[in-house]
């Protein structure tokens, strides 16, 4: 609603303007007349007429009433009737005069277009003595019917504006992707609402296809449609590749058969998308179906974006949602490895146990049963080394690397602006202030840093989601060196009984242990994966505790381009 | 007096070393085990009254149709039925058997140890 007011506060401004200009333009020219020709009255009674023109002139100016429009037009005839007066309307500047303010029609601020006309008739009618001219008559109504054209195009422009602006407003208020179908909802009541277009065209399905292999797959629609079939689908999609519309297609929705439709192809190097709309009867005419394309294009272009847009959003998530799966599975396929290690420790814990069950055997006193003891004694041995060999071996797959989502398959460079937006991004969903102290070289343009940017987020979302968690006062320091350029995630450490300031420094001093990490990783609370990920990717990470600041630095070599 | 023992188990070779030692040792081999990869294997379950006590794995051979708590359920729907004792490596079957609306019988808990066979048994 607030771009719709700007966009009408800004029209009615421009109008203002031009109606100044034009006032200026037909005063300068009465005075040209007056001083040109001869003249029924006193040059001074002319002048204080000009005067009282203006002065009435800027006292409605202001206003937009519809009266207060209409004082200014008749203000505007009443200056030109009396510079006319018993002047010859057929010398040119004479007769521009009279019909000027038809030229200006299109900048009327009011409603007093309907009136000028008539207005104009009764002054031609005045100056020419009531005699019916037609030389004078003829021009002003091709006049007359040029400005009427011209307010159809207007108002179709104006259609077509308050439409896409409502579409964004659709967009940008809160919305489900899910239910994308409800802006065709939008686009249909906007255009019964508008007389001109209502009476000529009625639209009864709007669907988007997706053009994918050369075939149209239903994206969405304004009515739920289970099937639909397209008479010679292929040509209908090479015509709209050569023209980007055409109309001389069937399509069957359902059981429903319609044969005025309008297709429209929208389309970048990504993707192709063709909008359909589908008329409710055959009897459409062609300058309506002239509006409809002149109307929908730029309509259906605006969609395109909006869905593409949307699409890349999905495929980041589907992304997303690809690697929770895989650690899902990788965990799901941990948890089946430990049921299988339980399973084949039976025999290894019957082993151990034979020492107790060779005591009841002396008991018993019983040679067969002391017999048959020795040999599944060696039995158990067998069993209990091959069940261990059995047990490191799915150790060994479930660590195997190309399995394991936690490692990283690869890194790739970046700029360093690249990196910082993206930490500031980030940081803006968990920091209301941007409380960033910087020390950047400006000599390097072509420096690059290597990362994995999906593994990164994570890192970064992690790191910061932890200063959220356990401090206040965040800051970040950016020091740029000749070679590296490191990042201070800096928080003033929260304490309470639990979490002392000893429990942190145990933390910082695990998490700085090369040498001891393999141990400390079992209890490095959730900073394990955040260090393995660094690692991979080659960047030096440490914790560092300064007075009560928990400092967490990330230090990227720099690569340069030659 | 032998006494039958009826064991589902589809990893039945891991166990019998234990499952024997405990017949030898302490049941001077008076026990008699069938074992059965399969709920299909076993037949009619009204032959479970056929047995002393009734040994179930709840993850069966993939080639079987019912799995341990299928079995189960069946088991008690037949009157005077023979004692359960579950085999199992899951750490929380107690959770699952509430889930599932099943008495909770005894539980033996992989890996075995000859003793808790014994202690089961008899």
């Amino acid at each position: 609603m607030k771009s719709r007011n700007t966009l009408n506060a800004t029209d009615r401004l421009i109008k203002k303007i031009f109606s100044i200009l034009f006032r200026l333009l037909l005063t300068l020219l009465s005075i040209f007349i007056i001083q040109s020709q001869d003249n029924s009255f006193p040059y001074w009674i002319y002048y204080l007429v000009i005067i009282i023109y203006l002065a009435i002139f800027f006292y409605f100016f202001l206003k937009d009433s519809w009266f207060q429009s209409l004082c200014r037009l008749v203000n505007d005839y009443a200056l030109i009737t009396f510079v006319l007066y018993q002047k010859d309307l057929f010398l040119i500047p004479n007769y521009v005069l009279v019909v000027l303010p038809v030229v200006n029609a299109p900048n009327h601020s009011g409603r007093k277009s309907s009136l000028l006309y008539p207005i104009l008739i009764v002054v031609i009618g005045f100056l020419s003595g009531w005699e019916i001219n037609w030389d004078l008559i003829i021009p002003i109504m091709i006049l007359g019917l040029i400005n009427v054209f011209r307010h159809y195009r207007s108002q179709v422009l104006d259609a077509k504006n308050d439409l896409v602006n409502l579409i964004e407003q659709f967009f940008t208020s809160e919305y489900e992707f899910r239910k994308f179908h409800n802006v065709y909802d939008l686009i249909l009541d906007h255009i019964k609402s508008i007389k001109y277009m209502k009476n000529m065209f009625s639209i009864d399905v709007l669907v988007c296809f997706l053009v994918k292999n050369n075939r149209l797959l239903l994206l969405n629609s304004s009515k739920f449609i289970r099937y639909f079939e397209i008479d010679k689908e292929q040509e209908l999609i090479e015509e709209l590749e050569a023209r980007g519309t055409c109309d001389d297609f069937s399509i069957k929705l359902m059981e429903n058969s319609f044969h005025d439709n309008l297709f429209v192809m929208s389309k970048d190097e990504e993707m192709t998308l063709v909008f359909s709309i589908i008329l409710h009867d055959d009897s459409t005419s062609p300058i309506g179906r002239s509006l409809l394309r002149y109307f929908f294009k730029p309509i259906s272009h605006h969609l395109f974006k909006i869905i593409k847009h949307h699409t890349k959003i999905r495929s980041s998530l589907a992304k997303q949602q690809s690697r929770i799966r895989k650690q899902q599975q990788y965990v799901l396929k941990s948890m089946n490895a430990m049921h299988y290690v339980r399973n084949k420790l039976t025999p290894i814990k019957t082993y151990l146990n034979l020492d107790e069950i060779e005591k009841a055997v002396i008991e018993t006193n019983d040679e067969i049963i002391k017999s048959t003891f020795y040999n599944k004694k060696e039995n158990a041995l067998k069993q209990s080394k091959n069940q261990l060999d059995n047990i490191v071996q799915r150790a060994d797959f479930i660590l195997e690397k190309s399995d394991n989502p936690f490692i990283i398959q690869n890194t790739s460079q970046h700029k360093i602006n690249t990196l910082f937006s993206l930490i500031r991004f980030n940081w803006m969903s968990f920091f209301d202030d941007q409380n960033f102290k910087m020390d950047f070289q400006e000599t390097f343009p072509d420096v690059h840093v290597y990362y994995n940017a999906e593994v990164i987020e994570i890192v970064l979302a992690d790191v910061m989601s932890n200063m959220n968690k356990y401090g206040t006062e965040p800051e970040l320091t950016i020091l740029e060196l000749d070679t590296d350029i490191t990042f201070f995630f800096k928080n003033r450490i929260s304490t309470n009984k639990v979490k002392d300031i000893t429990y942190f420094k145990r933390i910082a001093k695990s998490y700085n242990s090369d040498e001891s990490w393999e141990i400390n990783k079992r209890t490095t609370h959730g900073l394990t994966l955040i260090k393995s990920y660094l690692n991979q990717m080659s960047i030096h990470s440490e914790i560092v505790l300064e007075n009560s600041y928990f400092i967490f630095k990330m230090r990227f070599a720099k690569h340069f381009h030659v | 007096m032998t006494k039958r023992i009826a064991i589902f188990e589809n990893e039945f070779d891991l166990l019998k070393d234990a499952f024997d030692l405990a017949n030898l040792v302490y049941f001077s081999n008076q026990l008699e085990f069938s074992i059965f990869e399969t709920s299909q294997d076993f037949g009619d379950i009204q032959n479970v009254k056929n047995f002393d006590k009734v040994l179930i794995d709840i993850d069966l051979s993939a080639k079987s149709d019912k799995d341990g708590y299928s079995i189960m359920r069946d088991i008690n729907q037949v009157d005077n039925h023979p004692e359960l004792v579950i085999l199992t490596g899951h750490s929380n079957i107690e959770k699952k058997l509430n889930e599932l609306g099943l008495r909770i019988p005894a539980i033996l808990k992989k890996p075995l140890n000859v003793s808790e066979i014994v202690h089961f048994l008899r």
